[in-house]
């Protein structure tokens, strides 16, 4: 029964409720962006254009790929008296050191092997050992900063260096599709949240003029910018990428996101290590919240960082786990204070979000159609079982009643049972529940049987609600000002490149 | 340029205004979705609400 008009609060929670859908609303509105790049794009600036380019690889113990990395450089369409390959290796202790030297050997004069000798301290640390002995004369032009395990297809370098003939670039990246095969369950996620984080956000960022980071493996700068920046990468978090990125833009440089030039990398196949990384990334992204403080949402005539849509973007994918568990607490209080309201936020909620699921699957598919049918059942699974199941249930109620009662009776299960209030609970609580559920999945896939029970796991409660859990978790490290130890991402030599 | 036995490279323009080509394309299949959303919301209104 319906208490007549509502009060303060319950608006209030209604509201919150409905914020929920904050982050699917923003991420479709980039999703609307992109067809803008179309008009609003660098190519009408792009010039044939093949500066003298360093590329610096940074590499630990990274013998089972870096040959076949150089390899694939070496083949790179772009003239090979302008390329120079400089590994530095991190200290390893495997045969890192043995294959680029041979390599130094096989191509004289393009590739540099640089030792440190004592290691360890990171990514950015062992980049800015490479920059000291590439900075030191004036041979480069540009400076392409790559992972080991990354593949260039041929033609990648060249699109990228052809956006800094406009002097007012700074520096360009490319996309970097999950190049595993055959991989897994995960890669597969992985390959289509790439799709939407890369090939879909950063041409709506490329439209808005603000890009969020430069892809830490295909970054290219020219000379200038990489001197504006310091001469150096950042040390002090575990986002150097966001870091140079947003320095670059600051320093008054434009950044572009060249969607053709594509790059292969390995991704993680296992929560485990996928949890790692992403836990590092997250992390760097609330020391870059926090270090930028006086940055969002105020306008500023040198760069589009202050932007309102950029830093709606930047914010409802940072606080996504709030919005939801906000959304969730809000949604319990409702029922027990005001059954009818929260039914009806609940299916405006869900609605929404099914709206937004169904623009964004599919015109990721198209985005990137090669991708789309290498990752199609994830790109579908991406939300869980449990939320296509709510989807259908909230947009479909009479199907979905007729459904359950099947199911109920087919169990022989009584009207009481499966009208049960705690199923409406659980349901109301689900956007919280699904990122423990998560994490579950994380915690038993060490353990017996996990193999089997991890992966099914994150098909019922969806691959983002692993994504939100990492980040609730970077909270917690940030808040409890956890060490800032750099877990690197063991690579193993999977990736191919789709012919 | 291209290393042996690799193709010759396409003309500079050419790739240009093929990578422009496929951005213009985007609006359409933009629009395509859209439709197919708003399809799906009309039916469930009017036949299944």
């Amino acid at each position: 029964v319906t208490r007549g008009l509502l009060t303060g609060g319950d608006w209030l929670l209604i509201a919150l409720v409905i914020a929920g859908a904050f982050p699917e609303l923003a991420a479709s509105y980039q999703f609307l962006l992109i067809p803008a790049h179309g008009r609003r794009n660098h190519y009408a600036a792009c010039r044939e254009y093949f500066p003298r380019t360093a590329i610096v690889i940074p590499a630990w113990n990274e013998a089972a790929v870096i040959g076949a990395s150089i390899d694939r450089l070496m083949l790179l369409d772009y003239p090979k008296e302008a390329l120079r390959i400089f590994v530095v290796d991190d200290a390893s202790t495997d045969g890192t050191p043995q294959v680029v030297l041979a390599k130094a050997a096989q191509y004289p004069g393009n590739v540099v092997h640089l030792r440190r000798e004592k290691g360890g301290q990171g990514k950015a640390h062992t980049l800015n050992h490479g920059l000291a002995t590439i900075l030191a004369d004036d041979w480069m032009q540009a400076l392409l900063i790559m992972d080991a395990d990354v593949l260039y297809e041929p033609d990648s370098l060249r699109k990228m260096t052809r956006h800094l003939a406009d002097p007012e670039v700074g520096a360009v990246t490319a996309y970097i599709k999950e190049g595993s095969r055959p991989g897994n369950y995960l890669t597969r996620f992985i390959g289509y949240e790439y799709i939407t984080a890369q090939a879909a956000a950063r041409r709506a960022q490329n439209v808005l003029g603000a890009l969020a980071c430069l892809a830490g493996g295909a970054q290219l700068h020219t000379r200038e910018n990489l001197l504006a920046v310091g001469g150096r990468i950042d040390t002090s978090s575990l986002a150097e990428d966001t870091f140079t990125t947003f320095r670059t833009q600051l320093a008054g440089h434009r950044v572009v996101f060249e969607p053709h030039a594509t790059v292969w990398a390995e991704e993680p196949g296992m929560i485990g290590a996928l949890w790692k990384q992403r836990l590092r990334w997250a992390r760097g992204n609330v020391q870059v919240t926090r270090q930028y403080r006086r940055l969002w949402f105020r306008r500023s005539p040198d760069h589009r960082l202050g932007s309102a849509s950029f830093g709606v973007f930047w914010f409802c994918l940072f606080l996504q786990p709030v919005f939801m568990i906000t959304s969730s607490v809000s949604l319990i209080v409702l029922y027990f204070a005001d059954f009818p309201q929260a039914w009806v936020a609940f299916h405006v909620l869900w609605i929404t979000n099914a709206a937004t699921y169904i623009f964004i699957t599919a015109f990721a598919v198209l985005l990137d159609p090669q991708t789309g049918r290498h990752a199609w059942r994830e790109a579908i699974m991406f939300p869980g079982l449990v939320n296509l199941a709510i989807i259908v249930a909230t947009c479909f109620p009479h199907l979905s009643a007729a459904g359950a009662r099947w199911l109920a009776g087919a169990a022989h299960l009584t009207a009481a049972w499966h009208s049960a209030g705690w199923l409406i609970l659980l349901v109301y609580a689900w956007l919280t529940a699904s990122m423990a559920a998560a994490y579950l999945a994380k915690a038993l896939e060490p353990r017996r049987g996990g193999r089997f029970l991890s992966p099914l796991l994150i098909y019922v409660v969806g691959y983002g609600s692993l994504l939100c859990a990492c980040t609730f978790a970077s909270y917690v490290k940030e808040l409890r000002k956890a060490e800032m130890t750099w877990d690197k991402t063991e690579k193993t030599g999977k990736v191919t490149m789709p012919v | 340029m291209p290393s042996p036995g690799q193709p010759p490279r396409p003309p500079f323009r050419r790739e240009i205004t093929e990578a422009v080509r496929y951005e213009r394309g985007l609006l359409p299949k933009a629009v395509a979705i859209l439709a197919l959303v708003a399809v799906i919301a009309v039916l469930r209104t009017l036949y299944l609400w």
